[in-house]
């Protein structure tokens, strides 16, 4: 895993060098915010893996209390210096941490967002990651998390013992495809990922450039942790 | 008589510009800057303010009159200067070759099938030579064009009785290649209401031919 978190660290240190007006929220994440988040009126909202920070800043500007936490210390120092520059810093602490290993308590979000990194953790990491996110959860908390999902061209060339496109960057600075260490979900297994919770909903979103030679896609996943829990589950 | 379009700007909701259309405005900016650049059915007027925002000499045009309040009171606001005209896009309310750059999203296909080629026609001809352009079109995968009723071969009347121009890949190719060059066709597509149905549009740009 050391590796990766270095190629994570150069990943934003190459970032910062370009225009962070390019970091605009996801179109799916301002929806979540707009038909979840506000409708259930979210106030403190935690986003894993956040990167050079788009969506903290897009939560914060909303009124939100945020956290944000990522694997990369060069992430979190872009994100923080991005934030202080808008004058946005009260109200978001920023931490390096695992995403399996939040240094939360138990029920203490109404939000998470979890966008488009799932992919590079092992199968048994991923669930590890889910399981945190139902943990940090208040009941009645709403989650959205996103993942590649097997119709992106990375999946093909994998399968094609081509290996990952680890030279792909997106035009203008946007999030370059530096494939890590890939894993792909079918809807089935992504639905299982979330079995305790309720009101899973899976929605696939897919995208094309170069003329439609390179495929990105990804699964999105919104889902509520359950105001009560059967303790029972395992004699089912 | 208040239409659908009224009814939806009325509710004054500051729209988010479309990732999409930010990365597109800041890799052409510097060729952007140096002119006038269209908005096609601007509605609010949050690609046309984005724009504003990044010193480009924006210009917004929607059908609906009280989108366009809003978009001129929005920049005025935020110390702007952009213009705004409330005008259908079958009929653009500028001369020939006026722009260094259009974008239309999530605009460009509402309408019959003959209004939305009219709409075509007027952004190349609003448009300089060698101007880029960014136009998102609906694709013949959504479900709109499946789910409802069609009005002709290209056409679906969809929600709220509005008609909605769909393309294949190979429809885009034929009208687009021989007045443009560089044409790039990319597919942006998603789900909704848990898989079950398909939004499938067409994101086309290039540069009209010298």
């Amino acid at each position: 895993m050391a590796g990766n978190t270095a190629s994570w660290e150069d990943y934003h240190i190459d970032l910062e060098r370009k225009d962070a007006a390019l970091l605009w929220p996801d179109d799916f994440v301002i929806r979540f915010y707009k038909s979840e988040l506000r409708k259930i009126g979210a106030r403190r909202v935690l986003e894993i893996g956040c990167g050079a920070g788009r969506h903290v800043y897009f939560f914060r500007l909303m009124g939100l209390d945020v956290v944000g936490t990522d694997v990369a210390h060069s992430a979190i120092d872009f994100t923080r210096r991005r934030l202080e520059k808008e004058g946005l810093v009260d109200g978001v602490e920023l931490r390096v941490a695992d995403a399996t290993q939040i240094p939360y308590s138990d029920d203490s979000f109404d939000g998470v967002l979890a966008w488009r990194f799932l992919h590079v953790l092992s199968p048994a990491r991923a669930q590890e990651c889910v399981d945190q996110i139902f943990r940090l959860l208040k009941p009645g908390g709403k989650v959205l998390l996103g993942t590649r999902s097997p119709r992106s061209t990375n999946y093909e060339l994998i399968r094609a013992g081509k290996g990952v496109d680890v030279n792909f960057d997106y035009r203008s600075g946007q999030l370059s495809e530096r494939a890590v260490q890939d894993t792909y979900f079918s809807r089935k297994e992504l639905a299982s990922l979330f079995s305790r919770f309720e009101g899973v909903e899976i929605e696939h979103m897919e995208w094309t450039r170069n003329n439609e030679t390179f495929r990105a896609a990804y699964w999105a996943v919104t889902a509520v942790k359950p105001h009560y829990v059967c303790q029972c589950r395992s004699g089912e | 008589m208040t239409t659908f379009y009224d009814q939806l700007y009325a509710r004054k909701v500051k729209l988010w510009p479309s990732e999409e259309v930010v990365a597109f405005v800041e890799s052409n900016r510097s060729r952007l800057i140096g002119g006038k650049v269209l908005d096609i059915g601007c509605g609010a007027g949050r690609h046309t303010i984005y724009m504003a925002r990044r010193g480009i000499d924006a210009y917004g045009v929607d059908q609906s009159p009280v989108a366009i309040d809003y978009g001129r009171r929005w920049a005025e606001q935020e110390g702007l200067r952009a213009e705004f005209d409330a005008k259908d896009f079958q009929e653009l309310p500028y001369p020939d070759e006026s722009f260094v750059g259009a974008v239309a999203w999530e605009s460009l296909f509402f309408g019959s099938t003959a209004s939305v080629r009219r709409g075509i026609q007027e952004v190349f001809r609003v448009l300089k030579p060698g101007a880029v352009f960014f136009l998102l079109l609906k694709s013949k995968d959504d479900f709109r064009f499946h789910c409802f009723p069609r009005l002709d071969l290209h056409c679906a009347e969809s929600e709220q009785g509005i008609p909605v121009t769909c393309f294949t890949r190979e429809e885009i190719e034929s009208d687009f290649l021989r007045r443009v060059s560089n044409l790039n066709i990319e597919t942006s597509n998603h789900s909704l209401e848990n898989g079950r149905k398909t939004v499938a549009n067409f994101i086309v740009s290039g540069q009209k031919k010298s």
